[in-house]
Parts: C-alpha cells; sequence; structure tokens
C-alpha cells in the first residue's frame, strides 16, 4: 500500500509539473537586428567584452539574446544602457552551450530608444565566436576599445500572450513535419510510447517493490 | 543441474540481518517457492540440487555485495568430478537460460526499447550528434558494400538533399531556429526525397569513418529493408534499431545488478528502470549512432564479469567475455577504453580459478582473451597486407601524447577535464567548472547538439535530488562496508573499467587541443550499468523500512527527468 501511494505521489507530482509548466507561454522574439545572414566577425579565447549603441530596448523584454557561438561556454553578463544608466540587465551562467546565449533581463514596462547594449564574457575556456553583420567602423559595436568588423546580432525576446496548452496541436502538427510518416500520427505515437513506458515501469514497480 | 546454477556464496558467509513482520511472511512464502523447485518466473538465483535455502526477503538488508566463498570451491569440484555426459544432460539450454532470466528484467528491456523508440520519434531527424555522419557510413557500405575512406562532410545527393530540405545547417547547433514547420516546406522535402538521388558519393563518413564497421553492417539490414523508401524512412527504421539495442542494455544492466548485488531483489528494478528511462541513454539509443551498440556490449561486459565473480569463470563464460570484448572492440573505437579493466578482470577470475584448476584457468584466460583479441589481430593483418600502418585507428586512438605536450601535462589536464584543479597545476580550463558544467549539467540535460538546454535554474535545482542521491548512496557505503571489502578486487576491475573510459575521452579532447570538444557525457554511458548500481545501492542506502519507498522516489525522478526532457526537445524543434 505504501508502494502505491508513493507512486501514485510521484506521478501526481509530475502530472502537476507538467501541467504548471504546459501553462507557461513560450518566449518569443520581439525585435531582431544584425541578425540575418550572420557571419563571424570575431573570436576570442580570453574573457572579453563590447558594447553596441543605437540599440532599441522593446517593452516587456525578459531576454536578449546575443550573438556568441561556443562550444565551452563563458558566463555572460549584459547592461542596456541609456546614456550613462544602467536601465536593465542580467546574467546567464556557463550553462549554455552552441549560438546564441539567452540572457534574462528585468523587464521594463516602456519601449526604450536608443540604448547601448553592453556584454562582458568571464571565464572563457576556448574559441568563442561574435557572430553578426559586417558594417563600416562608424556603426560596428565595440569591443576592448577597438571598433569590430561589425555589429553583433542582438534579438529582444518576451513572453508570448499564448501557453503551451493553447499551441498544443499547433506543435503536434509541427512534430509531423520532416519526419518518415509526416502527419498528426507522429504526436500520437509519441503519446502512446511514453504511455505505455509509463504503465508498465508503473507496473514494475508496484510488482517489485511491494 | 550444473553449479552454474547454484549461487557461488552461501547465505551463511553473510549475517542476516532480523526481518520486519511483513517480510518474515514474505520469507515463508518464499521458503515454499523455493522447496517446490525453481522460480522460473522471477528467474532469480534458482537452487535444484541440496537442500532449499530460505530466500531472502523483500526488505531485508543484506550485504550489498557478497564475499567470493571459498566453501564453494568444494562443491565447485564436486561438480566438476561429474561425468562430461552427467553435466550435458543436466546443462541448461538457451531456452533454459532465457526462461530464468527474471520478468523484471524484460519488462526493464522493453521500457528502454519504448523510450528510445519515443526518442527516435522526437528526435527530428540528423539532430543527434554525428548522425548524418553515421547514416552516410550505413549508406555507403549498404550500398556500395565497401567501407567508407574519407572523413569529408559532403555526402551522397539523397542525403544532402534531405538535410538542405530539412534546414539542418540552420538548425544544427542554433537553439533559435526550429525545424520545419510549414506545409510548403514539408511539401518541398517530400517532392525532394521522391527524386531518383544518387545514394552514393565519394566514400565520406565524416567523423565516422574511422569506427569500426559492426554496427553499421548491422544497420544495413534496416536500410535494406526500406530500400524502396526515401532516406528519411531508412533513417527511422535504423532508429528503430538502435532502439533494440538500447533494449539489450537495460536487459544487460538488469542482470548485472542480480549478479552484482543479489542481497536484495527489489532493488534491481530501481536500477534496471533507473537505465532504462535515462534520457540521455534514450535520445542517443534513438539515434543512427554506434553508442547504442556500444552501450549494450559495455553493459554485457558488466554482466559476464560480475557473474564471473560471483559464480566462477567457466569456459562458456570465458568464451561469452571474450565474445563481448571482440563485439565491443568492432563496435566502436571507445570501447578500447573498457578492454584494459576487462582483462584485469578476466586475469583475476582466472586466478581465482587458478586456486582450484590449473588447466582449467588456462583455458578460460585462453578463450576469453583469444577470441576477445581476434577482431584486432585480423585488423592488425588486414593493415600489414593492405600497406596500412598495423594499429591503424586503434593506434591513433590510444597514442596519448601531442605535440609539444608532456605526460604529466596531460595528466593535469585530463584531471580538470573532470574535476577541479589541484593546487600546483597548470590551469587547463581557465577556473571553468568542468565538474559541473560538462558532467553534471550535461547529464541533466544537453540535448540534440548539445544545443538543447535547460533554463539554469534547473541546473541548480537539480543539485538537490543529486545530493540526496549521493547521500543514500553513501550510506549503502557505510553499511556494508564489510561485504565490499570482501569484493575489493571486483570492484578494482570496475574502477579500472570506469578509469579506461575517461582516459580515453579525457586523452582526445587533450589531443584534439580544443578544450571540451569530447566533453559529452555520452561518452560516459558504456558505465550505464555502474549508474544502475548506484541507483539501487541508494536506493538499500535508505533502509529496510523505507528502501523501498525510496526506490519508487528514485523511479519517479528518472520519469520526470525524462519527460521533462522530452519536452524540452520538442519545445525546441517544434514550436
Amino acid at each position: 500500500m505504501r508502494i502505491k501511494a508513493a507512486l501514485a505521489g510521484g506521478l501526481g507530482l509530475i502530472a502537476v509539473a507538467v501541467a504548471v509548466t504546459l501553462a507557461h507561454a513560450p518566449t518569443t522574439t520581439v525585435l531582431s537586428r544584425s541578425t540575418s545572414g550572420a557571419k563571424t566577425l570575431a573570436s576570442t579565447t580570453s574573457d572579453a567584452g563590447g558594447c553596441q549603441s543605437g540599440e532599441v530596448l522593446p517593452r516587456d523584454t525578459s531576454a536578449i539574446r546575443l550573438g556568441l557561438f561556443a562550444v565551452t561556454s563563458p558566463a555572460v553578463t549584459v547592461r542596456v544602457l541609456q546614456g550613462s544608466h544602467r536601465i536593465t540587465g542580467g546574467t546567464l551562467g556557463v550553462d549554455w552551450s552552441g549560438e546564441g546565449p539567452t540572457v534574462p533581463v528585468a523587464r521594463l514596462p516602456r519601449t526604450v530608444s536608443p540604448v547601448e547594449v553592453c556584454f562582458t564574457l568571464k571565464s572563457v575556456a576556448s574559441v568563442v565566436e561574435l557572430l553578426g553583420r559586417k558594417t563600416p567602423a562608424a556603426e560596428a559595436a565595440i569591443g576592448e576599445g577597438m571598433p569590430l568588423p561589425g555589429r553583433i546580432g542582438i534579438e529582444y525576446l518576451r513572453s508570448g500572450h499564448r501557453s503551451w496548452w493553447s499551441v498544443a496541436v499547433s506543435v503536434a502538427r509541427h512534430l509531423g513535419f520532416g519526419h518518415a510518416a509526416s502527419g498528426a500520427w507522429d504526436a500520437l505515437l509519441v503519446i502512446a510510447l511514453a504511455a505505455t513506458f509509463i504503465t508498465l515501469s508503473s507496473w514494475l514497480v508496484v510488482r517489485e517493490l511491494r | 543441474m550444473s553449479r552454474r546454477s547454484t549461487p557461488r556464496t552461501p547465505a551463511k558467509s553473510r549475517p542476516e540481518p532480523p526481518a520486519s513482520a511483513g517480510s518474515q511472511a514474505k520469507d515463508k512464502a518464499a521458503k515454499r517457492t523455493t522447496a517446490a523447485g525453481p522460480r522460473a518466473k522471477d528467474g532469480g538465483p534458482v537452487r535444484t540440487t541440496g537442500p532449499p535455502k530460505p530466500r531472502q526477503s523483500a526488505t531485508a538488508a543484506a550485504p550489498a555485495v557478497r564475499p567470493p566463498a571459498r566453501s564453494t570451491v568444494a562443491a565447485r569440484r564436486a561438480a566438476r568430478g561429474r561425468t562430461s555426459g552427467q553435466r550435458r544432460q543436466h546443462e541448461p539450454g538457451a531456452l533454459d537460460r532465457l526462461r530464468r532470466v527474471p520478468t523484471a528484467a524484460w519488462v526493464c528491456a522493453v521500457v528502454a526499447f519504448l523510450n528510445a523508440a519515443c526518442w527516435s520519434v522526437i528526435s527530428p531527424p540528423f539532430q543527434v550528434l554525428d548522425e548524418p555522419s553515421h547514416f552516410a557510413y550505413v549508406q555507403h557500405l549498404a550500398e556500395t558494400g565497401s567501407l567508407p575512406t574519407e572523413s569529408g562532410l559532403v555526402f551522397p545527393p539523397a542525403e544532402e538533399t534531405a538535410l538542405e530540405d530539412l534546414r539542418y545547417p540552420a538548425v544544427r547547433e542554433h537553439p533559435a531556429v526550429p525545424t520545419i514547420s510549414s506545409y510548403a516546406a514539408q511539401h518541398r522535402l517530400e517532392h525532394d526525397l521522391a527524386l531518383p538521388n544518387s545514394r552514393t558519393g565519394n566514400g565520406n563518413a565524416g567523423v565516422a569513418t574511422s569506427e569500426p564497421p559492426l554496427y553499421y553492417a548491422l544497420e544495413t539490414i534496416p536500410y535494406g529493408l526500406e530500400s524502396g523508401g526515401t532516406v528519411l524512412d531508412r533513417l527511422a527504421l535504423m532508429r528503430l534499431l538502435s532502439a533494440v539495442m538500447g533494449g539489450f542494455t537495460a536487459l544487460f544492466a538488469f542482470l548485472f545488478l542480480r549478479e552484482a548485488l543479489p542481497g536484495a531483489r527489489w532493488a534491481w528494478t530501481v536500477g534496471g528502470l533507473g537505465v532504462a528511462l535515462a534520457p540521455l541513454f534514450g535520445e542517443m539509443s534513438g539515434a543512427v549512432n554506434p553508442d547504442a551498440m556500444l552501450f549494450a556490449v559495455s553493459a554485457a561486459l558488466f554482466f559476464c564479469l560480475a557473474r564471473g565473480f560471483r559464480r566462477g569463470i567457466t569456459p562458456r563464460l570465458a568464451a561469452a567475455t571474450g565474445a563481448v570484448l571482440a563485439v565491443g572492440v568492432s563496435t566502436k573505437l571507445n570501447f578500447v577504453g573498457l578492454v584494459p579493466g576487462a582483462v584485469l578482470g578476466v586475469l583475476a577470475l582466472c586466478a581465482n580459478e587458478w586456486r582450484s584448476s590449473r588447466r582449467r584457468a588456462y583455458r578460460c584466460l585462453a578463450l576469453a582473451l583469444g577470441i576477445g583479441a581476434s577482431p584486432i589481430a585480423l585488423y592488425g593483418i588486414v593493415n600489414v597486407f593492405s600497406g596500412h600502418p598495423v594499429g591503424g585507428a586503434f593506434a591513433a586512438l590510444v597514442g596519448f601524447s601531442r605535440e609539444g605536450g608532456s605526460l604529466p601535462g596531460e595528466i593535469a589536464y585530463i584531471w580538470q577535464f573532470y574535476l577541479p584543479r589541484l593546487p600546483g597545476m597548470k590551469s587547463y580550463f581557465h577556473d571553468f567548472p568542468t565538474t559541473r558544467v560538462y558532467w553534471f549539467d550535461g547529464f541533466v540535460g544537453r540535448y540534440g547538439w548539445l544545443d538543447t538546454t535547460f533554463p539554469n535554474w534547473v541546473y541548480t535545482a537539480a543539485l538537490i535530488p543529486a545530493g540526496l542521491i549521493a547521500v543514500l548512496f553513501a550510506r549503502a557505503l557505510f553499511v556494508y562496508r564489510g561485504a565490499l571489502h570482501n569484493r575489493l578486487s571486483e570492484i578494482l576491475v570496475y574502477c579500472a573499467i570506469s578509469l579506461g573510459v575517461l582516459l580515453i575521452v579525457g586523452a582526445d579532447d587533450y589531443l584534439h587541443k580544443i578544450p571540451g570538444e569530447y566533453a559529452e557525457p555520452r561518452y560516459l554511458l558504456p558505465m550505464l550499468a555502474l549508474w544502475g548500481a548506484v541507483l539501487t545501492l541508494a536506493a538499500r542506502g535508505a533502509g529496510r523500512r523505507w528502501g523501498p519507498v525510496a526506490g519508487v522516489a528514485i523511479v519517479s525522478l528518472v520519469l520526470a527527468h525524462d519527460i521533462f526532457s522530452q519536452l524540452l526537445v520538442i519545445s525546441r524543434y517544434y514550436r
């Protein structure tokens, strides 16, 4: 009985956690700047930083994604300045990999323009590439006091208005694209497979651990 | 019945803790079952000769391990005294052996297969590490009958078309870019896949080129079954074969736990499901990647060694261990890391056997090492006759030095690859927290091309359950320290195997000069069986009363980890 109760508690907690998670809205990109056709502008193997002026911070921005690429990722700190005044910012630890670290920032209820976006990289252990669009030096981002070959790609993100639940059908449809057997049955297959291995695991736990 | 069906160590070698009232009732039931004959249903250690032995209760916390007992040597000698005809008469057949596999082991295998199959549907084609290269290897082997020769990344037109239409370069390592999500893109993909594009190229198989061919040769079977289908049809079927291998991994991991930790059979299920539901294992077993087979072979190796340490080595087991070694080195180069520890294990088993029969010990040694070394010997001979270096890719793998490097430097590098830098060591990672980020966070979840990660707080929160499991595991080690001490040689063998795996991955990273290039937790999954043992012992570390409840909590935790990992991947690729 104790085992059944513990299992029911465990599965119940999982169900509640899934329901709560899916009640959140996925983040969406509000504004992308210098991300189209992004190329490697520069790279660094040591702690570094830079600033890019002439940016626009849309209202309710909850995260800023920078045009960086790293396999062994450094910690990234972002500061958004209006003049010399810091209006928002945030830090992302070293737990990211690949392209586009998404740094959570404090929201502002209004759009602010122009702003300067500054970033610093700490604990750089391997190559970090700065990605963006090449521009004349006058428009370029500044890194370590010197102009970079262009502007770094920056995306501004905020929570969408629709929860994961409300976009579930759309996600299920997308799951059917690009697979061997395209269609809604892919999502149904995933649900059936997951339900089967959860049921089997639960049955085995009750049978063996009683 | 041959002696191999009898557990090697008698119950008297381990003190039986007092059982609770509930467990006493179970003991009575167990006695009745055992006295009635073999328990084919659960397949636990079956005793068919001699007086019935009371089975340990489900909740009794017996020692985690059983020491090799000298008292069994006499029984083994007696068994050996039987005529070969008698032995043959009582030798269980293959079907009998399969029937003795516990139902729980089969269920764990099915759960692992279903989990991997689920991952195979969720993971977009070619968006699992190195899958384009591994697919290209199979395609080249199936279409031309020869091994790939070039490590370029331009694949045959059929595969290139699929990669392009799936927006593979744009999606890979770009976490903000989902896979195709419009009917137009889907129609274009279907149209282009239907074109009669060539399936042969110039022999490129990218990073897979230097790998041994066994896994790929097996994958040509599902590839051939779908030869009339598109690249994606073939890929889906090939992924399913990997999922079947995932099932075998869980099966062997369970059997390893049964041999290595026989004290409490309920706890095997905790470890077995812990392995079967591990999300990283599910992801890799749901992809076209020789890792899927490497995990299965590694788990089989652990099972063979554990069985040998518990029941004594026999020529049959020695041959099986040799076969596992042969399959392993023919599956993936990384298996070489397990070989020194495995050889040490075989030597230890043969040394135990040597005390009772030198001839038999030498025979077992020759069988295990002879069969195990045969693929490498064959590979060397082929290389000699084809004018290549004798060691070939294996020599490159175990070449532990790089230009401008030194042995102390390499040791310091490999240390820091896994653990925090010690005072006096040169800093290779600039105080980057490798233990936490590469390994802990990696196991918590970095999927796809390592570009699919949880929010940062998840990795911090994961420290809590991980810490609890570590505490329970440490408690189990403390409680059963006496029994562990008696099985020191066996534990050393497992440690040597683990060390070999760690060294080979760390040395590869050192040689490639880009820190973190090989920092992928999947490379440590050949030790999955040991992970199962950690979970099993953690459950038992909670004590007799709360152990099964802790086991349920552990299984629930792993299940939650798996479900949320799958949701993470879905949200990253299909939003």
